[in-house]
């Protein structure tokens, strides 16, 4: 956990994240195939889902991928311009708690996504994208008020 | 932990980011050592028991703090 007392460390695992995040959520958004993978002809009655569905359809999760990019940027900007020294014990335990729970949600969530995807599979592609546009903004918002408060 | 620092910080007239620069920490980290929401690593208790003069016994109460 010393490495968390980087910056630089800091600003390259969130950086490689996103950045793989955002290629998913941009790249995907509108693809032929993509989009076929989701033609299920909202076989389950649910507004919730139908309507995720159908914003993944067109293409709209590209808008998810900016949104990752943008938080990305503003994290890196605020660490380059506020972090002159490394992170002291402190903060280094709160990082390692915060990421410590992002893992741990992770593990929880692959069962329940089994389960999701054995009850119904046509909605397993929505599951998941949902799961991980969630898990993702939501660490980046975290870390963002933590470089802010920092 | 139960410990001093609040005490001791108030009576040399510090606020807690400038006992933070003192020790090289952040004013987060003196606020959390002083509401015992942080134990912090023999270092940083070494550091801040020779800013105050005293040894680390005294300045954090391991008598007085839960068993770990």
């Amino acid at each position: 956990m010393s490495l968390l007392k980087h910056p630089a460390v800091n600003i390259l695992f969130i950086s490689f994240m996103s950045a793989i995040y955002s290629f998913i959520f941009i790249f995907t958004a509108g693809h032929m195939e993509f989009i076929s993978i989701l033609s299920h002809g909202e076989t389950l009655n649910s507004n919730f889902w139908n309507g995720w569905s159908d914003f993944l359809k067109t293409g709209n999760m590209k808008f998810i991928g900016y949104l990752i990019i943008g938080l990305t940027v503003v994290i890196v900007v605020f660490i380059l311009v506020k972090r002159t020294k490394q992170y002291d014990e402190y903060q280094v335990s709160i990082l390692a708690k915060s990421l410590f729970l992002a893992g741990v949600l992770s593990i929880i969530m692959v069962p329940f996504l089994m389960i999701m995807l054995l009850s119904d599979p046509n909605y397993s592609t929505e599951t998941i994208f949902l799961f991980a546009a969630i898990q993702w903004v939501s660490v980046l918002v975290s870390y963002l008020i933590f470089v802010v408060r920092s | 932990m139960k410990n001093k620092v609040k005490k001791l910080r108030e009576q040399f007239g510090l606020t807690q980011a400038q006992l933070g620069q003192k020790v090289n920490v952040s004013r987060q980290a003196i606020n959390a050592i002083e509401k015992n929401k942080f134990d912090p690593s023999i270092w940083l208790a070494y550091d801040l028991a020779k800013f105050f003069n005293m040894s680390i016994e005294e300045l954090f109460e391991f008598e007085e703090s839960e068993r770990k």
